[in-house]
């Protein structure tokens, strides 16, 4: 039994490092053990950095690089200053006021990519926007407002209605009440919001690929390398494009907890 | 001097506060009691503007504060949970209300150091807030509503968090803070004995009215209402029919547990003991009626016991005759 | 009330924000599936998806939103059950488990793509290294469709496993304690007191993961391709190769069958209650 214990969780924890480990072996081996063999020894065989020299140098990598980058960071911008407002209110509403409200942000999670990103190409075909840094960046701020909201509310809801009063009756104003007291409080939970939303617009596949198709984003660019046949660029590509979004993750392991991936539905 | 001039709030259909009236002096230290649910902290967040009232005024001397927001009135408030902002050290959290003000850094400084000193927190004004004790968090909550000099203060229940020895402690600091300040304290709190030790005058709360208002020792020798006599007190007020003790039809007579002598008309089976250091209290069954006595000498359960009631009050429908 | 109003005008931009941009187009996506090129009121559209196969695409979404469900939740159960273990390296083992979470779905699809080959392939080493045969993963539509479920599962099952996490530390010890005084083996405890008191837990990772599944596009895309098609590779199909409107009524029913399977889950959630 007490061996289990250890089997266990080693062969689960070797499960999901497996693929990584895959991409980070193809990476760094010279191609003959890896794309070009049929059955790929499962170790290291040889060790080069010729892969990622060539890939970086033969493919556009920038161009990618700096549109995801500045569409991840403007959904982030975007769901922090929406989610502030929104999650403080939910925070301070009644439960009956509140829950519909939640429940409708969550429905909105629930809809398909595809029907919101079919209509609105067209859409913004018409308005300018298709293709475009803020375009997409309007449309995957869907999937992360919600999320944004949820954290900041619960972030809001830590900090006691006590306080607010007690600010006003110390002659704050509720500006005043705000930049001073209840921002610099909830500072973790809006970090933790803008970097999960930024995180899932840089992972973002769906509506990149039919928004913003001509100048593509990183996880587009990479789609393109494969189709194209360039797997060894796709995987240099990815591994670069996977490292921050790993360090965020662990790094926000506190707040990827059940009751925000639920939504804060409580059962 | 502050005027309560027909304080009515309501939320939907549910009464809180039914006509409030009353008037407090300056420099009084005024005690509202009642049990949880009463409404005293709506009626203190009425004070504080944070509420607003359906009907009614508020007029601190002579001004109408009535529809002033909060951060108008210039008043102070130490809250149950203290309310102390957390990203903010001890002494950021006591300077806020002058910096909010716009007091001068120099002079800021003098008033925050001189309150700490007052309230023996000097060596934790660089503390994070969120790292010091309860009775600390307490001192600063009272720290911050002293700093400046505000028209009255708010104290809701501010010793509840802490613990019983503590709180004995923090209790007479209190008064005697309130008597150096020579402050208008408006406290609220639900534990009579708290109520009783601190206030110059106490007001019961009870269905969204003042039932009495009084000096502690008043309320306790003349409870206006049958109510506030099984309210106030260790063990409730005792109540029997009047003609148990010869008097007229429809009079009852309440006797505090003290108010007895041993051997007498009245006779009871003991139905439990409760023993408080040389006070021995006896909980008796006299014909069908519940009645606490202090006697002197051991009694066991079972027992009999006969005593005379040496002092008492006279009700008609529950209210105190003159 | 008045305050409420107030609190409310705070939450009004966000409610705004996804009226414009979530159900609006949902709306336009219903509306533009009746439209032909003239714009025009027609069925067309829809009578058009049966020459796409629309039948063999639903049974295709169906099979892989139920492999993938089975998979995450069996793993899952797993992963949490482990969770509430006590063991040295359980801090590592619960940060390594949760590192599929950060991984683009694009880079998990590209990682799968070398792992399930028709031939040869890591997965394929890996069985030859232990002496078993070697497997095409694409030999038909089914096998075709356990893969892409794979895949999948692999990346999402930490959700569901942070979901049936919390599930399992919100039962009181005590339960177990005393099922323990009473006789009940450790396989016994899981059946009668883990897996009722998760019920919940369970309800609300399938519905949250079942819409997710039914939306999985870049795995199956770069995976299988449209060999077969699933639901919203049809669509994406239509959507670059024929009409807004054509694809529209593929979206339009792959919204249908989320709405259903959101109904059902909430049905079956009131009948517990």
């Amino acid at each position: 039994m007490n061996k289990i214990k250890y089997i266990i969780p080693i062969i689960l924890a070797l499960y999901f490092v497996f693929p990584l480990y895959i991409i980070v072996l193809i990476a760094f081996s010279p191609a003959k053990y890896t794309i070009e063999t049929l059955y790929q020894p499962l170790i290291f065989k040889g060790f080069t950095l010729n892969n990622l020299i060539f890939a970086f140098t033969q493919y556009d990598f920038i161009g990618p690089f700096f549109k995801s980058l500045a569409v991840a960071t403007l959904v982030g911008v975007l769901a922090v200053i929406i989610g502030i407002p929104a999650g403080y209110g939910l925070s301070r509403l009644p439960d009956r006021v509140a829950y519909p409200a939640l429940v409708l942000l969550l429905i909105t999670n629930m809809v398909p990519g595809l029907i919101v990103a079919i209509p609105i190409s067209a859409e913004f075909i018409r308005l300018g926007l298709f293709d475009s840094i803020p375009g997409l960046a309007f449309v995957q701020e869907l999937i992360t407002l919600p999320l944004a909201t949820f954290i900041l509310r619960g972030t809001f809801s830590a900090v006691p209605r006590e306080v607010e009063y007690q600010a006003k009756i110390d002659g704050a104003s509720s500006l005043k009440y705000f930049m001073d007291i209840l921002i610099p409080v909830a500072s973790a939970g809006i970090a933790a919001a803008f970097l999960i939303s930024w995180m899932f617009s840089w992972d973002e596949f769906t509506y990149a690929i039919i928004l913003s198709p001509i100048h593509p984003t990183l996880p587009i660019e990479i789609y393109v390398n494969i189709t194209r046949g360039n797997l060894l660029a796709a995987v240099a590509f990815a591994l670069v494009f996977t490292l921050p979004v790993i360090v965020l993750t662990l790094f926000l392991q506190k707040y990827l907890r059940g009751e925000y991936l639920t939504g804060g539905v409580k059962a | 001097m502050i005027q309560l001039d027909d304080i009515t709030k309501r939320y939907g259909s549910k009464v809180i506060l039914n006509g409030v009236t009353e008037k407090i002096e300056t420099g009084e230290f005024f005690v509202i009691l009642g049990p949880s649910g009463a409404g005293k902290s709506t009626l203190l967040k009425v004070f504080a503007g944070i509420e607003k009232l359906d009907k009614g005024k508020i007029i601190v001397d002579g001004k109408d504060i009535t529809n002033l927001p909060p951060e108008k009135r210039n008043v102070a408030m130490v809250f149950q949970n203290y309310a102390l902002y957390p990203n903010m050290s001890v002494y950021d959290n006591i300077a806020f209300p002058l910096k909010v003000r716009r007091l001068s850094k120099n002079k800021i400084d003098e008033k925050v150091r001189n309150v700490a000193k007052l309230l023996g927190i000097s060596d934790i004004l660089n503390m994070n807030v969120t790292k010091i004790s309860g009775g600390q968090q307490q001192r600063v909550a009272i720290a911050r509503a002293i700093v400046r000099e505000p028209s009255f203060y708010l104290l809701d229940e501010p010793l509840s968090n802490l613990d019983a020895r503590v709180r004995f402690v923090a209790r007479g600091e209190l008064k005697r803070i309130q008597k150096e300040l020579n402050g208008t304290f408006i406290y609220v709190t639900h534990d009579q004995k708290e109520a009783m030790s601190l206030a110059d005058r106490v007001a019961v709360l009870h269905n969204g009215n003042f039932e009495q208002v009084g000096k502690p020792m008043d309320l306790y020798e003349f409870p206006k209402t049958r109510w506030i006599g099984e309210f106030i007190g260790d063990f409730p007020m005792n109540f029997l029919p009047g003609k148990e003790l010869g008097l007229e039809e429809g009079i009852e007579i309440g006797f505090r547990p003290e108010w007895i002598k041993e051997g007498g008309e009245l006779k009871g089976t003991v139905e439990s003991v409760e023993v408080l250091g040389e006070n021995v209290y006896a909980f008796c069954t006299v014909k069908d009626y519940r009645i606490t006595i202090l006697v002197r000498k051991t009694v066991d359960v079972g027992d009999e016991i006969t005593f005379g009631v040496t002092k008492f009050r006279k009700f008609r429908d529950g209210k105190l005759l003159e | 009330m008045n305050q409420n109003l107030k609190y409310f005008l705070f939450v009004i931009p966000a409610i705004a924000y996804i009226g414009v941009f979530a159900f609006f187009p949902s709306g336009e996506a219903v509306y533009y599936s009746f439209l032909n090129s003239q714009g025009q009121f027609t069925l067309s559209n829809y009578k058009e998806l049966f020459y796409f196969n629309i039948g063999g695409t639903i049974i295709n979404t169906i099979i892989v939103v139920s492999l993938a469900l089975f998979l995450e939740l069996l793993l899952g159960l797993g992963i949490a059950a482990v969770l509430t273990w006590e063991f040295r390296g359980k801090k590592a083992f619960s940060t390594l488990v949760i590192v599929p979470m950060g991984v683009a779905t694009v880079v998990a699809a590209i990682a799968f793509s070398f792992i399930f080959q028709t031939s040869g392939g890591y997965a394929n080493s890996f069985l030859k290294l232990i002496d078993l045969p070697t497997f095409n993963w694409y030999a038909n539509k089914y096998i075709s469709l356990l893969t892409v479920a794979i895949s999948d599962s692999w990346k999402n099952t930490p959700i569901v496993a942070l979901i049936l996490l919390s599930g399992m530390l919100s039962i009181p010890r005590d339960l177990y304690n005393a099922a323990a005084l009473d006789g009940a083996g450790p396989i016994r405890r899981f059946f009668y007191i883990t897996l009722p008191n998760l019920k919940k837990f369970i309800a609300i990772a399938l519905i949250i993961r079942g819409v997710s599944e039914f939306n999985i596009f870049a795995l199956p895309l770069i995976l299988i391709g449209y060999h077969p098609s699933i639901l919203t590779t049809l669509a994406y199909d239509l959507y670059s190769t024929s009409t807004i409107y054509l694809s529209s009524a593929a979206a339009v029913i792959l919204l249908a069958f989320i709405s259903v399977f959101i109904a059902i889950n909430i049905k079956l959630g009131g009948g517990n209650k």
